[in-house]
């Protein structure tokens, strides 16, 4: 442990130092930023990411990165009083407009009644 | 052998028990080995015999030639002679040392009671030897010995060899003398006590490395031999080391050990350092190690002797070097097995009503109640045993483990002295002056156990260990996860957050629980993973800290928190690291002694403000040069040799200046200094060594009013911006009675 193979917390940091060489290269200034802040954050969950401790590293810490943002979203969600489950998680189409037409066509700008 | 014993009527005897003739066992083929039985029988006193001995890691018999040595001298030399006559040969019990084999085979201990009878010689021979006393009691008295102290004087911490100076401090029977070259020499001082007062222990600080051998030297320069062994033996010297360690370089200072009387170095002994001389004696009792090497050596050799004695006893054979590599693996199992245990990052900020549930003793627990022990993981003779999880190792369920036994009396001995400490502690009439002192004994032999338990689950993963297997660590671990994540799913079903997990200890919060929640919650999860949990503590508040680097990012064990009667647990913060300069410690012991008395958030926050008058005080004691030089100190290790320095670190800088003064350092040891003028261009103007530091040199203001206030971070971190100190003022005022340059006090 740590010696044998490297610990995950340095498997995060190699893999964001390789990444960080061609993929952070083309990136702009101001989202390299972002870029380091989304790798150290998967250390919030390096307890579940040392428990699983996938062959590739970077299984784990794609998980562990789309969870931080599901958190975070559902957080912010919270503070500002909404609720985009309904809208988001919904698997069923949107309701039709009532009218004979099967298709509704979305791309239609839709026209009030005062019009 | 030669004993050294103190009789009833205060008369030091010196016996030699001439029945001791050790024994080793080789394997081989059958005619090479009765060859080697006919090489040995004429070179030496010795007596071989085949005979049939358990193998340790499947237990079944094997056919041996047991050589018995008649002089315990020639041991080893016969030993090294067998080992070279055919390197096919296997040997078992031919490195251990003498001391403890005696004991098992006599069945006494060092400091024990003991029945002897002897010869009216003037040099007594032992015809018989009984042991009247049990290692394993609980109470116990140790032998009278009369005492001599002996110290430089000044800062103890620093190491005489660095260029420290002062007149030697001796101390015997509560009285304290000086003595000092310009009176007498001092060599002619300490023979006078030793001869008019004859201690049996002398217990010295850096007597290792420096007070005995320039005692000897000194006395040698003057003609005559100090008395300080009992016999006429040489004074038994050992050379200094540096060596590798889990990747950290690290420093033995060299030894000189006594005959007939005691030599304990408090520097240079890790156990007499963490549990005092109590601590130590507990550790010779039940280790059979002899005191002066058990208390420079580590625990972990301790440990290893006792598994030992206990194959010893059974008839195990106990292979000369570690006889078992490990066994091959996939690299997807390696990865799985690999791993330690489980920590749970802290949410970070203030949390009210917090518990810390703990599992108590929990790897050595494991190697007791699950039988994991070198020998039982993967046995030949149970395929169809219970797997370990995740790993899917088995565990024998024919026999028990070595490691098993010998954990399972450690644990249940440290359990009644936590319960006697407890006694002495909650009923008041029992605290008297003498119960409050064995209390303090009681806790400081449960810490010495408590050393040996750590360490024999870090030599089950020990590539030198000769019990260890990797296998047996891997499962300790994979069982500890197990258990940690038991744990969790329980509290959290219970309605309990998760605050912070640590492999072994939890720390749980839930609204409104009072203590015999926290109880119910603790017995039910002891119940599910049969390991006892106890409540640590039930904490009115902790405070988990982010990294240093960075402030949205947690750290494990980084804390701090006050339990309900206001007794602190600090982790990670400054006042624990041995690279702190005093004054920083102190500063933070304060503060925290403050807060401390805040009993909620509102309350943490007025405290705080108490607690930044604490801060100003200091930073304006460092200002006006009122700060004793003493609390500056900064202490390093060597990472290399002086010479060997690439870059102007402080290390390098004052190992640099230390060396050029003459000291030989060598990688792992520490050194002090004090930052005298960090932003100078001269690189050795801005450190200088404590030995070499003079008044006129001053100290760096800036730099330590920076560490002060890096130092106060941790208290405002979970306090809303508005709340915090403001930014410390750049320019200070020159204070009267100090000479300053720019960010530097000259004391006056």
């Amino acid at each position: 442990m740590g010696r044998t193979l490297a610990t995950f917390r340095d498997l995060i940091e190699q893999e964001m130092l390789h990444w960080e060489r061609v993929f952070g290269r083309a990136l702009r200034r101001e989202e390299r930023a972002h870029f380091e802040a989304m790798f150290n954050r998967v250390r919030l969950y390096i307890q579940a990411c040392t428990y699983e401790f996938p062959i590739h590293a970077m299984d784990a810490i794609n998980v562990a990165v789309g969870l931080d943002h599901e958190i975070r979203l559902r957080l912010i969600e919270a503070r500002l009083g909404i609720n985009l489950e309904n809208q988001w998680m919904d698997s069923r189409s949107l309701p039709f407009p009532d009218g004979d037409d099967a298709v509704a066509d979305s791309a239609e700008p839709e026209t009030s009644e005062a019009d | 052998m030669t004993l050294w014993l103190i009789q009833p009527n205060q008369k030091r005897l010196r016996l030699i028990d001439p029945s001791f003739h050790p024994r080793f066992y080789v394997q081989g083929a059958e005619p090479r080995l009765r060859q080697l039985g006919r090489a040995l029988a004429a070179r030496a006193r010795v007596r071989c015999v085949m005979a049939e001995k358990f193998s340790i890691w499947d237990g079944r018999l094997v056919r041996v030639l047991e050589v018995t040595v008649h002089h315990p001298v020639q041991f080893a030399p016969i030993a090294r002679f067998v080992r070279r006559y055919d390197t096919r040969f296997a040997l078992y019990n031919s490195d251990l040392m003498l001391a403890p084999l005696y004991c098992w085979e006599k069945n006494v201990f060092p400091l024990a009671r003991v029945d002897v009878e002897t010869t009216c010689q003037d040099e007594p021979i032992i015809r018989a030897i009984e042991c009247r006393d049990d290692e394993w009691a609980l109470d116990y008295e140790v032998p009278p010995f009369r005492t001599l102290q002996l110290r430089l004087e000044g800062l103890s911490l620093v190491d005489p060899q660095h260029g420290r100076r002062g007149a030697l401090l001796a101390e015997i029977d509560g009285e304290e003398q000086v003595l000092e070259d310009s009176n007498e020499p001092v060599a002619i001082g300490v023979e006078r006590l030793l001869r008019a007062h004859d201690p049996d222990l002398i217990v010295t600080e850096w007597g290792d490395s420096t007070l005995l051998p320039s005692l000897m030297r000194q006395a040698q320069r003057l003609g005559f031999e100090l008395s300080l062994n009992r016999d006429r033996t040489p004074v038994g010297r050992s050379r200094s080391r540096s060596y590798m360690s889990y990747g950290r370089i690290l420093y033995k200072g060299s030894s000189t050990t006594l005959s007939g009387r005691l030599h304990v170095d408090l520097r240079n002994s890790f156990i007499a350092h963490q549990c005092e001389l109590d601590g130590l004696w507990e550790l010779a009792r039940i280790t059979k190690l002899p005191v002066q090497y058990s208390a420079r050596t580590s625990t972990g050799t301790g440990i290893s002797y006792m598994q030992m004695e206990m194959a010893y006893r059974d008839g195990t054979l106990i292979p000369a070097q570690k006889a078992e590599p490990e066994s091959p693996k996939h690299p997807d199992e390696l990865l799985l097995a690999d791993r330690g245990g489980l920590v749970f990052p802290p949410r970070l900020g203030f949390f009210e009503n917090v518990a810390e549930l703990d599992f108590a003793s929990e790897y050595p627990n494991i190697m007791a109640r699950f039988n994991v022990s070198p020998e039982t993981v993967n046995c030949r003779c149970c395929p169809d045993a219970p797997r370990i999880p995740e790993l899917g190792y088995r565990v024998c369920r024919q026999r028990r483990g070595i490691t098993s036994r010998v954990v399972e009396r450690l644990i249940e001995k440290r359990r009644q002295y936590k319960l006697r400490m407890e006694v002495a502690g909650a009923i008041p009439e029992l605290q008297s002056p003498d119960s409050a002192e064995n209390a303090s004994s009681y806790s400081l032999r449960q810490a010495s156990l408590k050393w040996l338990l750590v360490c024999c689950f870090g030599y089950t993963g020990y590539k030198n260990a000769r019990f260890g297997k990797i296998e047996a660590h891997e499962a300790i671990n994979a069982l500890a996860r197990e258990k940690l994540l038991v744990a969790k799913e329980i509290a959290e079903s219970n309605g309990y957050r998760i605050l912070h997990a640590l492999v072994d200890s939890l720390y749980v919060t839930r609204q409104g629980a009072v203590r015999e929640d926290y109880e119910r919650l603790a017995q039910e999860i002891e119940r599910v993973t049969h390991l006892s949990l106890a409540i640590e503590a039930v904490y009115r508040y902790a405070v988990f800290l982010p990294s240093r680097q960075n402030a949205e990012i947690p750290v494990p064990n980084r804390f701090f928190a006050v339990a309900e009667g206001g007794e602190l647990k600090v982790r990670g913060l400054e006042c624990r690291r041995h690279d702190t300069p005093p004054i920083v410690a102190h500063m933070q012991q304060q503060v925290l002694k403050v807060l401390a008395e805040a009993r909620d958030f509102e309350s943490y926050c007025r405290k705080l403000e108490e607690a930044r008058r604490i801060l100003d005080r200091y930073l304006d004691q460092l200002a006006d040069g009122s700060m004793d030089v003493e609390e500056l100190i900064i202490s390093k290790r060597l990472t290399r040799s002086p010479e060997t320095y690439q870059k102007d670190t402080a290390t390098a800088i004052v190992a640099r200046q230390l060396h050029r003064s003459g000291v030989k350092l060598r990688p792992g040891e520490t050194i002090e200094y004090i930052i005298t003028d960090a932003d100078s261009k001269l690189p050795d103007d801005r450190f200088r060594a404590f030995t070499l530091w003079e008044a006129w040199r001053g100290y760096d203001v800036r730099q330590y009013q920076q560490a002060l206030l890096d130092a106060f971070k941790p208290f405002e971190h979970c306090v809303p911006p508005l709340v915090r100190s403001p930014a410390p003022a750049q320019a200070i005022s020159v204070p009267t009675g100090l000479f300053r340059i720019g960010s530097r006090a000259f004391g006056l």
